[in-house]
């Protein structure tokens, strides 16, 4: 019987050991390989960073895009969970091509849109048949930054929303029904029903799917890359150009540090402003 | 009012289903389209030259065939090893209360709140020493990093779905702790553990950022087409996006039921 | 057939103490109720017995055997839970015969014991179904069944019939009695329903807060109770406790007196409670003078 007492331990044990390696582990080392330099310790990639003539601009573009998408993302996917409750028939189908996005990555959601948007692509042959242009206008280029900010937060939107919107159903689906037919039965008109009774009970999952969101928006680069090229530089993406192009470990580090901080910060804003009141279930 | 709330509402959702499902079939045109369609202009919303045979000469030229069937292999390995690595993690959470319990937890999704992703910058480094640089096994590590956390939640919950008497009875009638898990347990969370699977295999197969640091000649979809972006034709592109894609809804579509049970348990 | 000892068990989870110095002895082929409020213990103690829970002292004996430190599956006993625990991916069959599919018994013997425990329990007609399919009552006696069907020297029931409805759980008691009663088994029964316990049972082991009680034949737990717990818990509707002066052997109800008959070996102070069962007692109407009753009693 004594055995038993080590049992959770030893289950658990593989999955902690990998972790460790595999997560632990290279957190420390980027850490390390951002202070690294032939002298000991010191903040030469970070000047480095700073000094990318794409610094300014790939923090600009970053935290433009986050502030811009994550918002929009929550209103759309929130609105997209509401209508799914309502709907009776159908409903099913409906949940699968709205969760679709799920499983397509940033990388197939820039190219989907690349394919939509490019000088030859389809969103220029609609506004041709409806006569709106008389030649395909290129809006991927650096002449038109702010038609590619546009382009890149609609692929996101349409890939991202998913996400949000499969953690608020599932959220919603916990809220019981009776505080919304009480709130009713009170006289709340349906808008005031969603905003002093649906959305505080769905705190947690909002809570929860912005974090995740965040995090997220600050990763994804490959839609960036795949519309904007080397035009429209993120943090991310400079990442990945120091590490790839310039063989820069310790500056790619830097920016990847960077980050951390960022969504760390971020992420404890979240559970500080999101956090239960007195007296509110967890 | 009531009268047209309810046509728009209807409205409403059929436009958010087409603006989900039409980019994806604009994709597969311009894709599958062949040589011609990519530069014709305006764009036709119905496939033209649609030939299977330019398709697949193409796909083995372009190497876009040999980077599909390594995603494949790389997000296999991550599946294989997130759900024997996790499952037990998971059975020990939902049927032990042991001390430091809450800690793992914690842990666990603490790790969620990280870009893992970038981890990927010293791994490099570290798998050249190793070996490991370059190879499939290498970046199943990092995606299982990934998707560790994840299926250790999902099937936290699934085993705390099954009743805990179950296996006592089970135990009462002969099984020893080992038989009454394969028994009883395995065989009604097998759904569950298998919808985990399934999306532990597209974690792996849409991530892009370390794929794309950890491999060199032998890269997966994702790394290759992201590596071919400038150069590659744009007929390349499309058809590597609508690949990406495919495997993906497919996979979504088996596992459509337990969705929403698996993410809204994994964000508890 | 067995005879179950327990000696001096006592259960911790921590710093709450469960289970404080327990000992029984349940006889060969005994029916014993392990009866008191929720809270009170009995589930742990059978746990303890059937080795789901590991005692924090003294032991557990079957047929003289110490099976303290066994698994339960080598106890050698069945069990009855209270959720049924009826194994939903399997076929009713293929539950009942669960435990003799465990104990590797030959395929020919395991549907002979199967379908006979079926009989029993009135569900041949069940037995290729699934779980899903039944309602409340059937699975009760699928549950039932497979405890049965490995004719078990010790058999464990945790309230089984607690989830039923009213009705169904008479019915199920009085199927219960006599199938048990035939086949002989010793049995140890956990319910916190006093008249489940009263009509079931040989012998009846009252709990209250970790503690056996009082420990006796129905009718002695019945009568004579050995604390007022025990007289409150046992007895339907519940006993009265008067706490009333005695004086000269007469209590005064308002303007009646009643005579106390007091037991010869008990001493009554001037503070003791009364204690009545409503059914026990009888109004008298008494001459005034010579006592003597005017009525038959």
């Amino acid at each position: 019987m004594r055995h038993l007492r080590l049992a959770p331990y030893l289950l658990i044990a593989p999955s902690l050991a990998f972790l460790f390696l595999l997560f632990f582990v290279p957190l420390i080392q980027t850490i390390a390989l951002a202070f690294q330099s032939d002298a000991g310790p010191s903040l030469g990639k970070f000047d480095q960073m700073l000094g990318d003539l794409d610094f300014i601009t790939a923090v600009k573009n970053t935290f433009g895009l986050a502030v811009v998408v994550v918002p929009l993302q929550f209103a759309l996917a929130l609105g997209m969970a509401m209508m799914l409750r309502k709907l009776r028939s159908g409903r099913d189908l409906v949940m699968w091509i709205w969760t679709i996005p799920l499983g397509i990555s940033d990388l197939a959601a820039g190219l989907v849109w690349l394919s939509i948007l490019t000088e030859r692509g389809y969103l220029n042959t609609v506004l041709f048949h409806l006569g709106l242009i008389a030649r395909p206008e290129s809006w991927l280029t650096y002449e038109t930054p702010a038609a590619l900010f546009f382009a890149i937060v609609i692929a996101e939107l349409w890939r991202a929303t998913a996400i949000v919107f499969v953690i608020l159903v599932a959220g919603v689906q916990l809220v019981p029904a009776e505080y919304e037919e009480a709130a009713s039965v009170f006289g709340a008109t349906t808008w005031q029903r969603f905003l002093r009774v649906t959305l505080p009970l769905l705190r947690p999952s909002i809570q929860t799917a912005l974090i995740l969101r965040t995090v997220l928006a600050f990763e994804t680069f490959a839609v960036v890359l795949a519309i904007g090229g080397t035009t429209f530089p993120v943090l991310i993406s400079q990442a990945f150009i120091w590490e790839n192009q310039n063989q820069d470990y310790g500056t790619a580090a830097a920016y990847a540090v960077l980050i951390m901080v960022i969504t760390l910060a971020a992420t404890l804003a979240y559970l500080l402003a999101l956090r239960p009141r007195a007296g509110e279930p967890a | 009012m009531r009268s047209i709330k309810q046509p728009l509402f209807i409205a409403g959702v059929v436009v958010l289903c087409a603006w989900t499902i039409v980019p994806i079939y604009l994709v597969a045109l311009g894709g599958l389209g062949g040589d011609q369609g990519v530069y014709t202009w305006p764009k036709p919303f119905w496939p033209l030259a649609w030939s299977a045979g330019n398709l697949s000469a193409f796909l083995t030229i372009q190497g876009i065939w040999p980077a599909m069937l390594r995603s494949v292999e790389v997000a296999a390995m991550c599946m294989g090893f997130s759900i024997a690595l996790g499952t037990p993690a998971g059975y020990a959470l939902a049927r032990f209360a042991f001390r430091g319990a809450n800690a793992y937890r914690l842990a666990i999704l603490l790790t969620r709140a990280f870009p893992v992703g970038i981890l990927a910058l010293p791994l490099a480094v570290s798998y050249v020493r190793l070996g490991l640089y370059d190879t499939a096994l290498g970046v199943a590590l990092i995606h299982t990093a990934l998707a560790l956390p994840f299926a250790v939640l999902v099937t936290s919950s699934l085993f705390l779905g099954i009743p805990r008497e179950l296996e006592e009875a089970a135990r009462v009638f002969g099984c020893s702790g080992l038989s009454a898990f394969r028994r009883v347990v395995l065989p009604l969370a097998l759904p569950g553990v298998a919808a985990t699977a399934i999306f532990a295999f597209v974690i792996s197969w849409n991530e892009v950022f370390a794929a794309a640091v950890l491999t060199v000649r032998h890269k997966t979809l994702t790394a290759f087409l992201l590596s071919v972006l400038s150069e590659s034709p744009l007929q390349a592109q499309f058809t590597g996006g609508f690949l990406l894609i495919v495997p993906s809804m497919i996979f979504i579509f088996l596992v459509r039921r337990y969705l929403f049970a698996m993410w809204g348990i994994a964000s508890r | 057939m067995a005879e179950i000892r327990i000696e001096r068990v006592a259960k911790s989870f921590g710093a709450v103490t469960v289970l404080n110095d327990i000992s029984l002895s349940v006889a060969d082929g005994n029916f014993v109720a392990l009866l008191g409020p929720s809270g009170c213990g009995k589930t742990t103690l059978l746990r303890i017995i059937a080795g789901l829970e590991t005692q924090t002292d003294g032991r557990v004996l079957i047929d003289e055997r110490d099976v303290s430190g066994l698994p339960p599956r080598a106890r050698g006993l069945a069990m009855v839970f209270q959720n049924y625990a009826v194994f939903p991916h399997m076929t009713v069959r293929q539950n009942v015969g669960f435990g003799l599919a465990m104990d590797r018994v030959d395929t020919e013997r395991v549907a002979r014991q199967t379908e006979r425990a079926a009989r029993l329990m009135h569900i041949e007609s069940l037995l290729d179904r699934h779980p899903a399919h039944l309602s409340g009552g059937q699975r009760q006696r699928v549950a039932v069944a497979r405890a049965l069907a490995v004719e078990p020297a010790v058999l464990l029931m945790d309230e089984p019939l607690s989830n039923l409805d009213a009705l169904l759980r008479l019915e199920m008691r009085a199927e219960l009695k006599s199938v048990l009663a035939e086949a002989g088994t010793t049995t140890i029964y956990v319910t916190h329903d006093q008249t489940e316990a009263m009509g079931l049972a040989d012998r009846i082991a009252v709990m209250h807060q970790g503690r056996i009680v009082q420990e006796a034949a129905p009718a002695e737990v019945y009568r004579r109770p050995r604390s007022m717990f025990v007289g409150g818990f046992v007895g339907s509707p519940p006993m009265n406790f008067l706490r009333l002066p005695i004086r000269q052997g007469v209590v005064r109800l308002g303007s009646l007196e009643l005579r106390v008959v007091v037991p010869p070996d008990t001493a009554v102070r001037a503070g003791d409670t009364i204690a009545l069962r409503p059914d026990l007692a009888h109004v008298a109407w008494m001459h005034p003078e010579t006592g003597e009753a005017l009525e038959p009693s």
